[in-house]
């Protein structure tokens, strides 16, 4: 359901959640907001509590990281905080700690949440049909996305011509070495291809001054209306309470 | 020279780009690992690497728009290939690419020298730092540690950002494949000079 919704209402919900979470300092809403899109995503995009967690995993490292930097590095002294508090659960660095821990959390489903909800080619065609996204930087950004299986396929033969070279066979992964070596050939690999995209372009007539049309652009249904007003309330209410 | 892009330039900027978004993915995974292992500090240890796409487009386009542009780009693509963090990665490109292209603005887009570029990944370490400040309560934290952190974050920026950038810069001018452009006109009129 959710890759019915128009790619900007999705963003625009997605940016207007995310400066919430970044601007209200609260374990309620925080903790809110998380499981709120945990659940569009569960429910409406279908995806399974497995993979889910899976994803989370990067975004929890990273918010642990603050939590224990508050923990142990906020203002008021950590010694201070074991002798007059009963535990350093109850204590202000460990509530900060835990809205920073659920705010980067919070952030990083807000994301997930708009990555698996739109089609990304859409989200650009419908940046340049609405939000006058030069076609310039959309069609090089088209370009950039084509090149990247390209540069998977080129690093796979770079890797066959060292393990050629030092008569051994492939290693099933790269070492960090072979990866290091590998970072200008497949840059200018990919400098050289944007030069023969460019002129391909403008052998083709593209020019960033014409009017031109556009195929498929995603349009605006009541279903948007219905998810950007559901969403705004939940926000208010969230924020009255928070 | 004229400010305006070529088809050409965007294109590379694009495609460097996607080059560095692959990297930058990569770059996460070994962040995650040095957290686990050194704790907080590391984020700011690691985070001058972030920054690199927008110093090696601008040492290598020279024009207005080139850092800030490489920086968004980047973490467009992975947007585009669908990375979850894609749209926080695209507000923090936003700011880290600011940061860079306020130094070359400074010296209006006419100084593409090592300390100019090592200033450059200071820049996006500095806004980077304001951005996180807000977004993660720096200010609630010990002064000490917020000195470390922002000295660890400014070196790194001058490091792994700037002096880094600068290197893939020159060892990619040496194949040949940036011929015609900026960083290609600028080092024959040296040479001629």
């Amino acid at each position: 359901m959710l890759k019915r919704l128009n790619p900007l209402t999705v963003l625009a919900a997605a940016l207007i959640w995310i400066v919430a979470t970044t601007l209200v300092f609260s374990v309620a809403f925080q903790s809110g907001a998380l499981i709120l899109f945990a659940a569009l995503i569960l429910v409406l995009g279908r995806i399974s509590p497995a993979r889910l967690l899976l994803l989370m995993i990067p975004f929890a490292l990273f918010g642990f990281g603050f939590f224990t930097t508050n923990v142990l590095f906020r203002q008021e002294n950590a010694e201070a905080v074991a002798v007059f508090s009963q535990s350093l659960a109850e204590s202000d660095a460990a509530r900060g700690g835990l809205i920073l821990f659920l705010r980067a959390l919070a952030g990083g489903m807000i994301s997930l949440f708009f990555a698996l909800s739109i089609e990304p080619v859409a989200l650009v065609r419908a940046l340049m049909a609405y939000l006058r996204l030069p076609p310039r930087i959309a069609y090089a950004l088209f370009a950039a996305v084509e090149v990247v299986p390209d540069l998977a396929a080129t690093a796979h033969q770079i890797r066959l011509v060292e393990a050629m070279r030092a008569g051994r066979p492939l290693r099933r992964f790269p070492t960090p070495g072979e990866l290091f070596r590998m970072v200008v050939p497949l840059m200018a690999f990919a400098v050289r291809r944007a030069g023969r995209t460019a002129i391909a372009m403008e052998a083709r007539g593209f020019r960033a001054d014409r009017p031109r049309t556009l195929l498929r652009v995603p349009g605006f249904s009541r279903l948007d209306l219905i998810f950007a007003l559901a969403l705004v309330a939940v926000l208010g209410l969230g924020l009255i309470f928070a | 020279m004229t400010s305006a892009w070529t088809l050409r330039e965007t294109l590379i900027v694009a495609v460097l780009g996607a080059v560095f978004a692959a990297l930058y993915m990569g770059w996460v995974q070994i962040w995650l690992i040095a957290q686990a292992i050194i704790g907080p500090l590391s984020m700011d240890v690691f985070m001058g690497f972030w920054f690199v796409a927008s110093i090696v487009a601008a040492a290598i386009i020279r024009k207005p728009g080139a850092a800030l542009g490489a920086e968004v780009l980047a973490s467009a693509v992975e947007l585009l290939l669908g990375s979850p963090g894609g749209l926080i990665l695209v507000l923090s490109g936003l700011i880290q690419g600011a940061g860079a292209e306020a130094v070359f603005a400074a010296t209006r887009w006419r100084n593409y020298s090592l300390p100019v570029l090592m200033a450059a990944g200071v820049g996006s370490a500095v806004f980077s730092f304001a951005y996180t400040w807000i977004r993660f309560d720096y200010g609630a934290l010990a002064p000490g540690l917020l000195v470390a952190m922002f000295v660890l974050r400014s070196v790194s920026g001058a490091l792994l950002g700037g002096f880094l950038g600068k290197v893939i810069a020159e060892v990619l001018y040496r194949t040949g494949v940036l011929q015609g452009l900026a960083i290609d006109r600028d080092k024959r009129t040296a040479a001629l000079a």
